[in-house]
C-alpha cells in the first residue's frame, strides 16, 4: 500500500515536471536575457567579422561581405610591431602572475596564519583596501620617476613590477580568505609532527589554497592583459609596448585602419574571453569562498 | 614513554586568568583524563602541554625535561584533535607517514611503520583513500594512526570522540582504551563527558573555572567526592541534593526523616546538604513517601523523578515497576552511601 502510493507520487511529480508550460513571465524573461546577451556580444562578434573584411567593404555604404585574410596577414607581418607586442603582453602577464602570486601568497599566509603585531596587520589590511581606490593616473608620476631612477623605464621588468603593485592588494585579500578557511588545527598538527613554518606553508597550506591561487592568478592575468595606462606611459611605443597600447596606435590622425584594428582587437580579446568563460566558475567559487559554510 | 609533571601552571590572557596554578603528576604509562564543563580550561591545559599555547607561569616537565619553552615538534608528543586535523590532500598512508617523512626516514621504514599501525587500527584496506572518502569513525582512526606511527612519549587527545554518533563513540572508547593497554603510552585525554572519563581513565582530574577540583581514580571520585561539584559531575543520573538539618536520629528535610549513618556528635543541629546517588535509593515499604512526577524506562532500569517535600529526587531502580505519574512510592536510601556537604562552601562534611 505504502509502496504503491509512493510510486504514484513520484509519477505525478515527474508528469508535472514534463507538462509544466512556460508562463508569459518566463518567456518575457528569456526575451530580455536574449536581448541583453545580443547587446553585449554583438560588438565583439562584429569586431571578429570585421577582422576578416577588407577596408573597402567595411567603410562601404552597403552591407558587403568581402572576406579576406589580409588584415590578419598585415598585422602579423615582419614590419609590424604587433608580433613583438603580443610577445610583450604574454611575457608581462606571465611575469606578473608569477610575481604577484608569490608575493600575495606569502603576504596572505603571514596575515592569516602568523601571529603578527596588530598594527602591522591593520596597516597592511588598510593599504589593501586603499590602493585599489586610487586612480592609476595619480600614480603615474611617481612610478615614472621610480622607473627612471631604477633604469627600468621601458622594460618588461618595469611593467611586470607595476602590474604586480596594481594587482597585489586584491590578490592578497583573496588569498587571505583562502588561508583563513584552512582550519588552524592543520597547522598545529603539522607543527606537532615536526614541520617548520616554511614546510607547513609549502606542503600543507599551499595545496589547500590552490583554488584561491588559481582564481587570483586568473584575475591578475585578465587585469594585466587589459592594462593600458602603464603600458602607454612607461614605454616608448612600437615594439616595446604591450598589445593593448598597440591597438590604439592604429587610430592615426590621417587614417583609421579599421580592418587591422579589428584584427588586433580580436587577437587581444579572444584569448581573454576564452579564459574567462573557462574560468568563470572557478572565479566565482574563489570569490565567494568562505561566504557560506 | 614518560611521566609528565605539571607544576603550578598558570595561564592568563591579559588580566583574565584562565588557569590558576594547576599541579598534576602523571605517571609513566598512565591514562589520565581531564574532565570538566566547557570553559573550565581543560583544553587550554592540554594545548599548553602540546606547546600550542604559551605557559604564563609554572613548569611542565615531560620525562624530567622542562618543556616550557620547547616548540611542539621538540616535545616528542602526538596529539589527536577534535576535528581530526587530517591533511585533506594526502592519502591515509601519507597522512600517517607525514611525521616520519619530515624526519627524513627511509621510505621502506615509513611503509613498515604505517602498515603496522594500519593493521592495529584496521585501516590496512584504506591506505590509498583520501580523508573525504572515509566515515567519521575511520577518520578518527587515521588520526590515531598518525599518532601511533610516531611512537611518541605522550599521547594527547582533545575531545576526540565528540564528533561521532553515540554508538560509534562507545565502540571507539573501547578501542582507545584497548590501544592504551596494548601500547602502554602515557596518555592525557580531555573530555567533557564524565562517562568517557570514568570508563577510560586510570586517573581523573576534575576541573572547574581554571582550577583542579579533585584528582583520583574513577571509583575514588564516585565514592568520596570532595565537594558538591565533583559529586554532581561524576555519575549519571546526577546525585540528588536535599537541603535540611542534621539531627540525632537522622537528617530532616522539613518533617521528612532521612536515615544517617553514625556521625560525629558536633555535626548535630547544623544545616547541611544531603547527597544520595539515584542508584542508592531503593523502593521499600517502610520508606519515605514520595510522589512520582516522571517515569523514564530505559529497558534495563527505570528512572523515576520524584518529589519529596517540594524537592526533586531522582531514583534508579532495576526492577520493572507498575507506577505512573501521580502515584506514591516509598523510598529507602542506603545510609552507608550518603554524602553530607556544607551548604556555605559546598565542601564535604
Amino acid at each position: 500500500m505504502i509502496v504503491g502510493s509512493h510510486a504514484i507520487t513520484t509519477e505525478t511529480l515527474a508528469g508535472a515536471k514534463l507538462r509544466r508550460r512556460k508562463s508569459l513571465v518566463d518567456v518575457s524573461c528569456d526575451a530580455v536575457l536574449a536581448l541583453l546577451l545580443l547587446v553585449f556580444v554583438a560588438p565583439i562578434a562584429w569586431m571578429i567579422v570585421l577582422s576578416f573584411q577588407s577596408d573597402r567593404a567595411i567603410i562601404s555604404m552597403f552591407w558587403e561581405l568581402d572576406l579576406t585574410l589580409a588584415n590578419i596577414a598585415g598585422i602579423l607581418a615582419e614590419d609590424q610591431p604587433f608580433r613583438a607586442q603580443l610577445v610583450n603582453s604574454i611575457a608581462i602577464v606571465a611575469g606578473t602572475v608569477a610575481l604577484c602570486g608569490t608575493a600575495s601568497t606569502l603576504a596572505a599566509y603571514g596575515l592569516s596564519k602568523l601571529k603578527l603585531p596588530w598594527w602591522l596587520n591593520a596597516s597592511v589590511g588598510a593599504s589593501c583596501a586603499v590602493v585599489p581606490l586610487l586612480p592609476p593616473m595619480a600614480l603615474v608620476p611617481g612610478f615614472y620617476v621610480t622607473l627612471i631612477q631604477t633604469g627600468l623605464l621601458g622594460s618588461l621588468t618595469g611593467l611586470i613590477i607595476l602590474n604586480t603593485i596594481l594587482n597585489l592588494p586584491f590578490a592578497t585579500v583573496l588569498m587571505k580568505i583562502g588561508f583563513d578557511e584552512v582550519p588552524p588545527a592543520l597547522q598545529e598538527a603539522a607543527s606537532i609532527e615536526g614541520a617548520g613554518e616554511a614546510r607547513t606553508c609549502w606542503t600543507i597550506m599551499l595545496p589547500l589554497v590552490a583554488p584561491s591561487l588559481i582564481t587570483s592568478s586568473l584575475f591578475t592575468a585578465i587585469m594585466t592583459w587589459n592594462e593600458f595606462l602603464m603600458g602607454l606611459t612607461m614605454t616608448s611605443g612600437g615594439t616595446t609596448s604591450p598589445l593593448s597600447v598597440g591597438i590604439a596606435s592604429l587610430v592615426q590622425p590621417y587614417e583609421v585602419r579599421w580592418g587591422q584594428l579589428a584584427a588586433v582587437g580580436s587577437l587581444a580579446v579572444v584569448p581573454i574571453m576564452v579564459a574567462s568563460v573557462l574560468a568563470s566558475k572557478r572565479i566565482i567559487a574563489g570569490m565567494t569562498r568562505g561566504a557560506v559554510k | 614513554m614518560a611521566s609528565v609533571e605539571i607544576h603550578n601552571v598558570k595561564k592568563s590572557y591579559g588580566t583574565l586568568q584562565a588557569l590558576h596554578g594547576i599541579s598534576i603528576q602523571i605517571e609513566d604509562g598512565e591514562f589520565v583524563t581531564l574532565v570538566g564543563p566547557s570553559g573550565c580550561g581543560k583544553s587550554t591545559l592540554l594545548r599548553m602541554l602540546a606547546g600550542l599555547e604559551e605557559i604564563s607561569g609554572g613548569t611542565i616537565r615531560i620525562a624530567d625535561t622542562v618543556v616550557n619553552d620547547l616548540p611542539p615538534k621538540d616535545r616528542d608528543i602526538a596529539m589527536v584533535f577534535q576535528n581530526y586535523a587530517l591533511y585533506p590532500h594526502m592519502t591515509v598512508a601519507e597522512n600517517m607517514g607525514f611525521a616520519l617523512k619530515l624526519k627524513n626516514a627511509d621510505k621502506r621504514e615509513i611503509n613498515v611503520k604505517v602498515e603496522r599501525a594500519a593493521r592495529i587500527l584496521n585501516l590496512d584496506k584504506l591506505l590509498d583513500r583520501y580523508p573525504r572518502q572515509l566515515s567519521g569513525g575511520q577518520r578518527q582512526r587515521v588520526a590515531m594512526g598518525r599518532a601511533i606511527v610516531r611512537d611518541p612519549k605522550v599521547f594527547l587527545f582533545d575531545e576526540p570522540l565528540s564528533n561521532l554518533d553515540a554508538k560509534l563513540r562507545v565502540s571507539m572508547r573501547a578501542e582507545i582504551k584497548g590501544l592504551h593497554q596494548r601500547l602502554g603510552t602515557t596518555t592525557v585525554y580531555v573530555t567533557h563527558d564524565q562517562v568517557e572519563a570514568m570508563t577510560m581513565a586510570d586517573k581523573i582530574v576534575v576541573m572547574r573555572d581554571g582550577a583542579v577540583e579533585q584528582i583520583g581514580s574513577p571509583l575514588e571520585l564516585y565514592d568520596s567526592p570532595v565537594n558538591m561539584f565533583v559529586a554532581g559531575f561524576i555519575g549519571s543520573p546526577a546525585m540528588n541534593f536535599l537541603t535540611g538539618e542534621i539531627q540525632a536520629d537522622g537528617f530532616f528535610v522539613g518533617d521528612v526523616r532521612f536515615p544517617l549513618p553514625e556521625i560525629a556528635s558536633e555535626l548535630r543541629g547544623r544545616r547541611a546538604i544531603y547527597g544520595i546517588r539515584p542508584e542508592h535509593l531503593s523502593i521499600a515499604e517502610d520508606g519515605i513517601a514520595a510522589q512520582v512526577q516522571v517515569v523514564e524506562p530505559t529497558g534495563s532500569e527505570t528512572h523515576l523523578v520524584l518529589e519529596v517535600d517540594r524537592q526533586e529526587v531522582t531514583c534508579v531502580v532495576r526492577d520493572r515497576l507498575e507506577v505512573k505519574a501521580g502515584d506514591e512510592v516509598r523510598l529507602s536510601p542506603d545510609p552507608n552511601r550518603i554524602h553530607l556537604f556544607d551548604p556555605a562552601d559546598e565542601r564535604r562534611l
